[in-house]
């Protein structure tokens, strides 16, 4: 059905019926998987009355079939990168090779027990082990702890390890982090949970750090400086390396949030740019799956000044052994365990499998789709910035403001297209952003296909800007209405309070 | 080698073309005033490529070198549990319309794990007896950290009380993320392996924020809460429990010992054993903290054109609008995982959640009395109820023992002297759960018995 | 100082509730149409003192949140907890029933630097607004 034919009052006979939720479909004796185990019966005086639970369970009652169709039904309803280009700025959502899949099933690592100790661990800390080192060498970094759970979990991390790192030098008086507005939300919150002040670096009119403000900014009150590499305007800043240099003469450390990394991994190392402390998120860069919002994985690497900072436990190699230890210098522990590992088995699988030129090509092949993009996307809506772009561009869709229109209700127009929506709203420097990072694994055909729709939308919203307040009209459900769902919160299921 | 780039040669040129370049180093003018500084990295380390299958029999072989469940009986928990899964867990999660997309920011093309969110919040709250959970945090350790910061945000108070029931290395990483902040740790003992109700009541005062319970407590014990919940409410602090949600289909819930928010470890539902991650952070908690609690959420509503539909809500709390001032600086979670319980939770059904459950129960209380019957091994706090782990006094070193159960192919429980110091060093934390067969646990226990016999 | 109301550049209002040290405090017309619709709005604890200037409450829409100053230095002696139930108040009916909280002013004097009719007027179409 083309969209012409489409719309109106007719919009929303074109979606797909609702799937009912699991309570809705509980039938009371309905039995699932049997597993193993004995009758709750055969317990009787044996468990204590004031110890047993007394208020119903509430779980739902389904057939194995209800279940599994019920799931797969929920699948057709949803998008990823597997069914729809996802160009979705600063998450990289390229393709997530198969092969990772059955890696991280093998059942030497899947069906490990964390606290099996190192005697029946080898092989897993042997990988753990080759992992720090290959991102070690990626980042130009001394050592790398592969705990973190996620980008903002290493950023906290860092952030840790620098208060520590002054404290062992007896310097108290760092209290302040200095982050770009152009910045990701979790660098702020990661600081005010780390117990620092936030201080705003302010971008100037080419969305890069104001160096005169840096310089007013910075003092022996600056414990960190944290950049994102390239800018969430997709830009290497030009004055990066004089910013450096600012900060080391300031006596404080350099953070790289990797978020984008993906823009030069295999051609520049975070550790020769200057930065102490730098943390890449593998469900970018390391193509391991975004998995509907996690799980991540964020390690981080530094240099050797602040290694003995690291979390424990550490991984350490002597000869050809492997053991765990937890050095008195550490910040602690930041999460159970050693590490998100079958997330990172699937992060050095694909390190393996590129090689090293292969890693570069990635990087190449990013600039030159979202290069190639923002040229065919040129006269759509301004970009902020000019020239080459890194791995990804902004584009402003102020002007559509005229009509009544905001970045949002193009990305539903968008979204009719057939793809997933570019990032909007973000950075919040830019009015009415749209965040659009195409990542290497995408083919010509598919950016060319993109940039015939994002046109056709983009002139739809100057000529017919209702028709773009309607969109979507071919997704599962219309646009939700969110103020209702925040005035008023549910969140969970009232079918599920009628259960015993 | 593969590098998963689409690109034919042909089309390469068009797009270097397009953007009047010769070839894709001209690209690199980017980086030229950084690069000019630098020599390019050697990356010779990372080798020259592999084929999938030479990737396979590389990991493969690693992960022979490690004792997984599937070539040890494993009687060991203390955090990490071997539960039966379902095989359509795994069939379900690892559909790539989930595994593949990211957070639904927009709700139109991610109805199905909106939805899915939604029923896992739903499942967990009514598993801990609570009003509302949130969409998952990174694991048990860091959902009580977070718990605890909502407590510390909303009393404005300094002290947090942790009881020494909580597994120690989640306790590490509490005080690890209150490094930062002006907040004192302090620890109440427990008696005869619970929580004594007279300690507690002599230190609550207007200073603590809160009070964390643990059950069943990292020894193995179901710690009981009578009265808790009105002391700390009658001083103005909150109730926390940390609980294992397997043990919620038997044991009451923390809703039914008063808690006003419940932290737990998620793994338990579902998840393999996965060398300890990733894993996943359990929070739920009463109405009246709804717009405090850290993380995604994601609530029923109505699309314009009035049809039932889900959606990411109460975003303002978080980083990505309020930055410094959010709740958390938490954005990727652990939805897959969440998606992941909840399969295991519909696959199961309340009957049997509590089928497994009970087969835990009846495994280690088997265990553990044919262990009894050992003359030198004594059960350490007797008089205190367990569920599925219990801790065993020695005639000889605990680690000893450990490792020639696992010459004979068992895991057996967690030796604790590394974990508690050496007062513990003859002390072993055994766990059974509904996997083990009548055949492992006598084996075990003969084993165990000739060890000391000899 | 009598009823008469007066402004901040950063759009709250102030007005007295008849003892001359018990003021109220709201957000404009202007401040309630740039938030859209309002979700939530965090309200101080009474007893809470706060410095002029100081953020005093949030106000949240769907997709961003906006701290309120205490347009005065005094202490909270108020709240208007019908917009925790209802906060669509703070849009219908901005100086009336959508009011915020109450102050006991520390310091009448403070006053005089405030905005009155004109003055804000005059902010607002000066164009350099912003400010939340």
């Amino acid at each position: 059905m083309s969209l012409e034919l489409s719309g109106g009052e007719e919009s929303g006979s074109m979606r797909p019926p609702m799937e009912p939720t699991l309570w809705q479909k509980s039938r009371p004796g309905a039995r699932g998987v049997f597993p193993p185990g004995i009758s709750p019966e055969a317990l009787d005086g044996r468990c204590p009355e004031q110890i047993r639970r007394k208020s119903p369970l509430a779980l739902p009652e389904l057939s194995e079939l209800d279940v599994v169709r019920h799931f797969t039904r929920l699948s057709h309803l949803n998008r990823g990168v597997d069914t729809h280009f996802y160009p979705l700025g600063s998450c990289t959502m390229k393709y997530n090779p198969k092969i990772m899949d059955r890696i991280s099933e093998i059942t030497g690592f899947r069906d490990l027990h964390p606290r099996t100790g190192p005697e029946g661990m080898q092989g897993l800390l042997e990988v753990l082990h080759t992992l720090e080192e290959s991102l070690g060498h990626l980042l130009g970094m001394e050592a790398v702890t592969l705990a973190p759970a996620a980008g903002a979990h290493g950023e906290l991390t860092g952030i840790l390890i620098a208060r520590r790192y002054f404290e062992s030098k007896g310097d108290r008086g760092r209290t302040e982090i200095l982050i770009p507005d152009s910045a990701h939300g979790t660098n702020p919150a990661s600081a005010a949970m780390g117990g620092f002040t936030v201080r705003v670096l302010p971008s100037g009119s080419d969305g890069g750090v104001d160096l005169g403000h840096l310089a007013e900014t910075l003092s022996e009150k600056t414990a960190l400086v944290m950049m994102t590499v390239p800018s969430t305007l997709g830009i290497f800043e030009k004055d990066l390396l004089k910013m450096v240099a600012m900060v080391k003469d300031s006596g404080a450390l350099l953070y790289m949030d990797g978020a984008n990394f993906n823009a030069f991994i295999g051609l520049l190392r975070p550790g020769d740019l200057g930065f102490d402390i730098v943390h890449i998120n593998t469900h970018k860069t390391l193509a391991t799956p975004h998995g509907g919002g996690g799980p991540g994985s964020g390690p981080v690497g530094v240099k050797a000044h602040l290694a003995p900072f690291l979390p424990s436990p550490r991984i350490r190699k002597e000869g050809e052994r492997y053991s765990l230890v937890s050095p008195e210098t550490s910040i602690g522990p930041i999460r159970s365990f050693i590490g998100s590992t079958l997330v990172l088995l699937r992060a050095l699988g694909y390190l393996r499998m590129l090689g090293g030129e292969g890693v570069r090509r990635v990087a190449l092949y990013a600039l030159l789709n979202a290069n190639y993009l923002r040229a065919r996307l040129s006269g759509t809506l301004p970009r902020t910035g000019s020239g080459l772009c890194a791995h990804e561009f902004v584009l402003s869709a102020k002007e559509l403001g005229a009509e009544g229109l905001h970045a949002s209700d193009l990305a539903k127009e968008i979204l009719d297209a057939g793809y997933y929506a570019p990032t909007i709203s973000f950075p919040l420097i830019v009015p009415e952003a749209l965040m659009i990072e195409p990542t290497e694994t995408e083919s010509k055909e598919t950016l060319d296909r993109f940039a015939e729709d994002f046109r056709r939308i983009v002139d739809l919203a100057r000529s017919n800007p209702s028709r773009i307040k309607e969109a979507p009209r071919r997704t599962p459900v219309a646009r939700p209405d969110e103020v209702a769902a925040a005035r008023d919160p549910v969140l969970t299921d009232p079918a599920s309070l009628h259960l015993s | 080698m593969a590098d998963f780039i689409p690109h034919t040669e042909t089309e390469t040129r068009e797009m270097l073309s397009l953007l009047g370049l010769d070839t894709l180093e001209d690209l690199l003018s980017v980086y030229s005033h950084s690069m000019a500084a630098f020599s390019p990295p050697d990356l010779s380390s990372l080798g020259g490529g592999q084929d999938e299958r030479t990737l396979m029999e590389w990991f493969s072989s690693r992960g022979d070198r490690n004792l997984p469940a599937s070539r040890v009986v494993v009687f060991r928990g203390a955090g990490a549990y071997d539960h039966f899964i379902p095989a359509g867990v795994s069939a379900l999660v690892g559909r790539g319309e989930f595994l593949t997309s990211y957070t639904p920011y927009q709700p139109e093309a991610s109805q199905g794990l909106l939805q899915a969110i939604f029923e896992f919040q739903t499942a967990i709250a009514r598993l801990y007896g609570m009003d509302l959970a949130n969409a998952s945090l990174y694991d048990g350790a860091t959902a009580m950290a977070e718990a605890v910061l909502v407590a510390v945000r909303e009393t404005e108070r300094s002290v947090v009380l942790l009881s020494e029931g909580i597994d120690p290395e989640c306790r590490s990483v509490v005080e690890t993320y209150l490094e930062g902040m002006s907040v004192r740790v302090e620890i109440v003992p427990l008696e005869g392996g619970t929580t004594p109700y007279s300690r507690l009541a002599g230190r609550v005062g207007p200073d603590v924020a809160c009070f964390v319970g643990s059950t069943p407590t990292f020894l193995g014990a179901v710690d009981q809460f009578d009265g808790v919940s009105d002391l700390l409410h009658g001083v103005g602090a909150l109730f926390i429990i940390h609980a294992n949600p397997h043990s919620l289909a038997l044991l009451k819930s923390p809703g039914e010992w008063g808690a006003d928010l419940a932290s737990g470890e998620g793994q338990p539902l579902g998840l393999p054993l996965s060398s300890g991650g990733p894993y996943l952070g359990l929070l739920s908690s009463r109405k009246k903290f709804v717009r405090r609690i850290p993380g995604r959420l994601a609530g029923l509503t109505k699309d314009r054109e009035g049809r039932p539909c889900f959606v990411l809500t109460l975003q303002a709390r978080e980083q990505h609008i309020r930055r410094e001032k959010a709740n958390s600086n938490i954005c990727s979670n652990e939805t897959l995982l969440a998606l992941q319980a909840l399969v295991y939770l519909s696959l199961l059904g309340p009957g049997g959640l509590r089928r497994a459950a009970s087969g835990s129960w009846s495994n280690a209380h088997d265990l553990c009395a044919r262990l009894q019957t050992i003359p030198g091994i004594s059960l350490i706090n007797p008089e205190a109820d367990f569920f599925h782990e219990f801790v065993s006094e020695l005639p000889v070193d605990a680690d000893d023992l450990s490792r020639h159960l696992l010459a004979e192919g068992i895991l057996g429980g967690l030796p604790l002297g590394g974990l508690l110091g050496p007062s513990w060093s003859r002390r072993m934390l055994w766990c059974a759960t509904e996997l083990r067969t009548e055949a492992e646990i006598a084996r075990t226990v003969e084993i165990v018995r000739l060890y000391l016999e000899k | 100082m009598s009823s008469e109301r007066r402004y901040t550049p950063t759009h709250e209002w102030i007005q007295s509730v008849g003892d001359p040290f018990r003021m109220r405090v709201g957000i404009t017309d202007f401040a309630q149409k740039e938030i859209t619709d309002v979700v939530f709005v965090e309200l101080p604890k009474i007893g809470k003192k706060v410095p002029r200037g100081a953020e005093a409450a949030i106000i949240e829409s769907v997709k961003a949140a906006f701290s309120i100053y205490a347009p005065m230095g005094g202490e909270i002696v108020g709240i208007n907890s019908a917009i925790e139930s209802n906060p669509a108040l703070v849009n219908a009916d901005p100086y009336g029933a959508g009011w915020l909280f109450e102050l006991k002013v520390d310091n009448a004097s403070e006053w005089s630097s405030l905005l009155d009719e004109n003055g804000y007027r005059a902010h607002l179409s000066s164009g350099s607004v912003g400010g939340h």
